[in-house]
């Protein structure tokens, strides 16, 4: 079966872009305490994101207050000090790092409110949750506090956890993006049992996702993964999906179009990939988050995904 | 015999608030494009003039008039559309140009800026110009049109081509390509496409050329940039505590180098003391004739000019005392 998914982030509607600057300037701070405006204000934006993804099998809550991409999330554990911008992978994206000054531990769940407001707004769609894998948090991060990357992958997995644990949604995704973009073979063993941990917590579907990256330089150790879906960007790299075929990884999110250009696919091409993968067990998306795009864009890469899912 | 530490700019200053307001009454049109272009060389002069009694030998107009470094060139060629608003960082935006048609250049974008501060500057200091490059533009951009992002590069670099062409006919004795986004993508292939740009920008010119790099991890950059057909390559060193130095040492770096001895994301102007000693730090080695002392990058993220000026005149004093030590 062909289901259709957001992949996670979304771009912010404007009237949300345009509070945030005007309430809270260039950067929010890490500590600000949501007011009642907040709330409404964001209430109204979800809304509109879930609007936006009509049409889809699987939605989420677009990451719409998520201030520092896939980093996000650090800010609310104790340890983790938010300190200067640096570049997010290979965009012209910036997010402020989390610098690891103390024992790391989630003070509290902070990715479910999202979810219970986007729960509160679905007219009926599945439900996806996204959280960073250990992994990539770690590469986002600088260690300044645990003695070896081992034990600092354990501890951010550790508060990741408490995350999973909290997020009743019906797929949980975690982004591994370093696993393709940049990965130490040397630590796969200490990823992939974090990962086995985090699998097991999760109280939806578990998808794995990679991107930005290179799947040849990772397609052995993502085999060894174990999760319901594994997602796949065929889109960064141009042999991603040539790779992907040989490898037999059957259970797919099939990253097709590109949330990172405006340009719209050819129909018959994206028809014909998902023909030669031969499975029946795939969930079409983009190859990453659509913030990258303009709201108008992303809707448009929705809407194509959705006339694809009905046709498939 | 050629000078030793020469100093230049990157090319930017703090954009004058009169400048900003005149650019919001433009969009609103109420004023016309000659009074904004008024106001614009006003605020060029006290670039200009500042730049000069800071002691920079190469100096730029500032770009007053360039709102965004992307934007500006998008405008102004063929094949860009005006695009809306994608995310940089925390609640930061900018209006991302969509490319829908092959890019061409229509006429020089930044000759006039070029001949205006030359004039201006007359005898006392050689004036530079600067202007976005294709690997940049292509990455800041989305595009309908172009195949992939190596088409796009390489057709801008034609379009771009002209714009170094013009500036290089009327006389421009020293041209830089701006080039933030090169250190974005890893990979021998992105810097070949890079190699490939540049040589089909500075082929035939007559005038020295740059390029400047900020952001990101430099390590990327070579050994392919020592193969770039270009005299010289700026980078920022102050900002990450000089380690690209270390880079730098493992090759025989035959180009010249634009130093950032300055670091432009602190308002904290450093001594003279602290510049010299970062300046000796090229000195190890590299011959006094192959660095360029300047800013780290622009200087439009300082708070004012005042900032800027001090900045500057910290490199102007520094470089001063040390060809007199070295003389």
């Amino acid at each position: 079966m062909v289901l259709t998914a957001s992949f996670g982030s979304y771009p912010r509607p404007a009237a949300l872009r345009e509070y945030q600057i005007k309430t809270y300037g260039r950067q929010k701070k890490v500590d600000c305490v949501p007011t009642d405006e907040d709330a409404r204000v964001l209430t109204e934006a979800m809304r509109e994101v879930v609007g936006d993804q009509t049409g889809l099998d699987i939605i989420t809550d677009g990451q719409i207050t998520w201030d520092d991409f896939l980093a996000s999330v650090a800010a609310g554990f104790s340890g983790v000090k938010m300190k200067g911008l640096i570049r997010f992978y290979d965009n012209n994206t910036y997010y402020r790092r989390p610098t690891i000054v103390g024992e790391v531990e989630s003070k509290r769940p902070a990715l479910k409110e999202n979810l219970e407001l986007l729960k509160e707004l679905n007219p009926g769609a599945k439900t996806k949750a996204v959280v960073p894998g250990p992994y990539s948090l770690f590469k986002l991060s600088e260690n300044k506090f645990y003695k070896d990357d081992s034990e600092c992958i354990a501890a951010l997995s550790k508060a990741l956890e408490s995350e999973i644990k909290a997020l009743d949604a019906d797929y949980i995704q975690i982004d591994e993006p370093s696993l393709s973009y940049h990965l130490d073979k040397d630590l796969f063993g200490t990823i992939n049992n974090e990962l086995k941990h985090l699998v097991k917590a999760a109280r939806g579907k578990t998808i794995i996702t990679t991107y930005f990256g290179e799947l040849l330089a990772c397609v052995e150790e993502l085999r060894q993964v174990k999760a319901d879906y594994i997602g796949v960007d065929c889109v960064s790299f141009e042999n991603n999906y040539e790779v992907l075929i040989q490898s037999g990884i059957k259970n797919v999110q099939l990253g097709l179009l590109d949330a990172r250009n405006t340009k719209l696919e050819d129909m018959v091409r994206l028809k014909d990939r998902i023909e030669m993968l031969d499975s029946d067990k795939i969930i079409l998306s983009t190859n990453c988050g659509l913030e990258f795009l303009p709201r108008k864009y992303a809707l448009r890469k929705i809407e194509m995904l959705s006339k694809l899912g009905k046709e498939e | 015999m050629k000078k030793i530490l020469t100093t230049t700019v990157v090319g930017s200053h703090p954009r004058n608030p009169k400048v900003v307001e005149a650019a919001h009454r433009l969009k609103e049109k109420k004023i016309k494009q000659a009074d904004y272009e008024a106001v614009v060389h006003e605020a060029t002069k006290v670039c200009i003039d500042d730049q000069i009694k800071a002691g920079i030998d190469i100096i730029a107009d500032g770009e007053q008039g360039r709102e965004d470094m992307s934007v500006f060139f998008a405008e102004r060629l063929g094949g860009f559309e005006e695009g809306e608003w994608v995310r940089i960082w925390g609640n930061n935006y900018f209006r991302k140009p969509i490319v829908t048609s092959r890019v061409k250049f229509k006429e020089p974008m930044t000759l006039d800026d070029w001949k205006f501060a030359s004039k201006y500057a007359g005898k006392r200091a050689q004036v530079k110009q600067m202007f976005t490059g294709p690997y940049t533009m292509a990455d800041w951009a989305f595009y309908e049109e172009h195949a992939n992002r190596r088409d796009l590069t390489l057709d801008l670099a034609e379009a771009l081509a002209k714009e170094a062409k013009a500036l290089d006919k009327a006389g421009c004795p020293y041209i830089q390509i701006d080039e933030p986004a090169l250190c974005t993508h890893p990979g021998e292939e992105e810097m070949m496409l890079q190699g490939e740009a540049i040589e089909i920008i500075t082929k035939g010119l007559k005038a020295y050329t740059a390029i400047h790099v900020c952001y990101g991890d430099f390590k990327m950059l070579f050994p392919y940039a020592l193969d770039f057909k270009i005299d010289l390559i700026d980078l920022e060193f102050a900002n990450n505590g000089f380690r690209t130095l270390d880079v730098l040492r493992q090759y025989d770096f035959t180009k010249d180098l634009g130093f950032g001895v300055v670091d432009v994301h602190k308002a904290e102007v450093e001594s003279v003391a602290e510049v010299k000693k970062n300046i000796i730090k090229a000195l190890e080695f590299l011959k006094p004739e192959q660095v360029y002392p300047k800013p780290d990058c622009g200087l439009k993220l300082l708070p004012d000019e005042r900032t800027a000026f001090l900045k500057l005149k910290a490199i102007g004093d520094a470089v001063k005392e040390l060809r007199e030590e070295l003389a």
